[in-house]
């Protein structure tokens, strides 16, 4: 967040560039209903400045990024020969979901100088432990980012960004079927010769609609009338299962 | 075809979840036990969250017990005095073991405590109900058939609080019921089952009830119990997932209905070692995956410590 506002200081900064630098996406809200089983969405947009010959320093970096969750780490150790959680780290500002792409010339080296200079994408998360002075913190940073990725939740490798000629440009974010609902961040970099000169986000909401989003009101809004309901929903089954097979 | 499960927040397959609920119907039928033991770890195998996959199945379970409960009724064949002796232990216990559950899970020990359980109580029960399926054999095999004695004097007897359940014809103490209940209790809490396969032995080993009596008079415990555990998971940890537990039970209601019919037309102790060498699997498989490294030490919980 810090670096990205730093980031959007910077580009302002910038003389006014020959043409607009445009962002948008193909949706603003990913709906979970109960067919759900991820879904793609396409960042697009045009470059302020025309690519021209692929150059290696220049390109743009979209980074999709999930709600901040609080998030705890725990380690397993052996006790009496079984393993067990012993020891955990808290991360209260973990983001749910990171997803990263870059143009072609970017996928390469100069990409990681560029990332690590403006904090951008997962391996620069820095998610900050509760905890100050937290011992161990980059293995459980690690860990976490590891998990994320086993979940299918922060993106193993880098998506592609496509150029569409001199300055259009597109890419396809997936969002797997268990995304966490919430608001979506969706920043987007354009790079020359090493040097940020456009930043801009927009937001995107992932959430529950239909019968899933009623039935998880239901039970979080009213839990012990949901609770009475799941039992009644029950008995009704189970008395009916039982008059259809004494009738058989 | 995939569903998301609202509560459990991810998408499975149905026709699994149908799978899932006929194929532990069978057994359920086939040897009348309510299959939560071999439910609750497949629902954690595929990848549903402890929490959710323990207060979902309880609530299968509340439809998989009123039909026997019903059918058992209808023959008379429940002793509904002894059923509230069991069932005010059953509620104080489920209610301790919901308590408990929350504390585990918020300290990031639930799952251990899930397992663990297991393996002690599949091991116990497994073991026991093959020593006596095999015994049963043998015997057969030897033909001879020895009665036992009708009425033994155990510590039990000595207790007090005597109460006369007539249905039954038992004049024992009201302690030791209300404390199979609460141990019951607390188990379907803590690990998602009935507590059927605890409470059958108990019942007939340690209170010396009538064969004919025992299974309706528990069943009408289970009811009661996992209704309790239900409302209690659902209100204090938000984890019952309708949807979830109503594609588990269209399921096993099929399945409940073969393996009955099964159950009627196959040889019952040649049966009886199977389900013991079942029970017997489970308890390994979830000790074998206690004791071996898992592939990666680390894991996520959402919240804070």
């Amino acid at each position: 967040m810090r670096a990205f506002l730093a980031a959007l200081l910077l580009a302002a900064a910038l003389p006014a560039s020959a043409a607009q630098f445009v962002v948008d996406v193909s949706e603003r809200t990913v709906a979970i209903t109960a067919g759900f089983t991820g879904a793609e969405l396409v960042v697009f947009g045009t470059a302020a400045e025309a690519q021209g010959p692929v150059a290696a320093q220049n390109g743009v970096i979209v980074v999709v990024r999930g709600p901040e969750q609080p998030t705890v780490v725990r380690r397993k150790e052996r006790n009496f020969g079984v393993w067990a959680n012993r020891g955990g780290m808290a991360f209260p500002e973990a983001p749910a979901f990171v997803w990263v792409a870059a143009s072609e010339a970017f996928i390469e080296q100069p990409l990681a100088g560029v990332l690590r200079k403006y904090e951008i994408g997962q391996d620069f998360l820095a998610a900050a432990p509760a905890v100050e002075d937290a011992p161990n913190l980059p293995e459980f940073q690690a860990a976490l980012v590891r998990r994320k990725q086993a979940a299918g939740l922060y993106s193993r490798e880098f998506g592609r960004v496509e150029f569409l000629g001199e300055r259009l440009f597109r890419t396809r974010v997936m969002f797997p079927a268990n995304v966490p609902v919430g608001s979506y961040r969706i920043e987007v970099f354009e790079v020359r010769e090493d040097q940020l000169v456009n930043a801009t986000a927009s937001a995107l909401h992932v959430r529950k609609a239909g019968l899933e989003a009623a039935v998880f009101r239901f039970a979080h809004d009213f839990p012990i009338l949901h609770g009475l309901v799941a039992i009644l929903a029950a008995l009704m089954a189970g008395w009916f299962a039982g008059a259809v097979a004494r009738r058989a | 075809m995939q569903i998301y499960l609202p509560v459990a927040e991810l998408s499975v397959d149905v026709f699994l979840l149908l799978g899932m609920g006929a194929g532990v119907g069978v057994l359920s039928g086939l040897f009348g036990v309510g299959g939560g033991f071999l439910m609750t770890p497949l629902l954690i195998f595929i990848g549903i969250p402890p929490p959710v996959a323990v207060a979902s199945e309880a609530n299968q379970l509340v439809a998989t017990s009123v039909s026997g409960v019903l059918a058992h009724w209808r023959r008379g064949a429940v002793d509904f005095k002894m059923g509230l002796v069991l069932l005010s232990g059953g509620v104080l216990g489920s209610a301790l073991g919901v308590w408990l559950f929350k504390l585990l899970r918020g300290i990031g020990q639930i799952d251990l405590a899930i397992s663990l359980c297991y393996v002690v109580f599949l091991g116990i029960v497994g073991a026991l109900m093959m020593a006596e399926s095999l015994r049963a054999l043998l015997r057969r095999r030897k033909g001879v058939a020895r009665r036992g004695k009708l009425h033994r004097h155990i510590w039990i007897h000595g207790l007090p609080f005597k109460m006369r359940f007539q249905k039954s014809r038992l004049y024992i103490s009201a302690v030791m019921p209300f404390l199979i209940g609460l141990l019951v209790g607390l188990l379907a809490a803590i690990m998602g089952v009935g507590g059927g396969f605890i409470m059958v032995p108990a019942m007939i080993y340690l209170l010396g009830m009538p064969t004919s009596m025992v299974a309706g008079t528990s069943l009408f415990q289970i009811l009661f119990v996992v209704s309790t555990v239900t409302l209690l998971q659902s209100a204090a940890n938000q984890t019952v997932d309708v949807i979830l537990a109503l594609l588990l039970l269209a399921g096993s209601v099929v399945g409940v209905q073969v393996g009955s019919r099964l159950g009627a037309r196959l040889p019952g102790e040649q049966f009886r070692v199977l389900l013991a060498a079942l029970v017997l699997a489970v308890c390994l498989k979830l000790l074998f995956d206690l004791v071996t490294r898992p592939d990666d030490l680390f894991s996520l919980q959402p919240g804070l410590l």
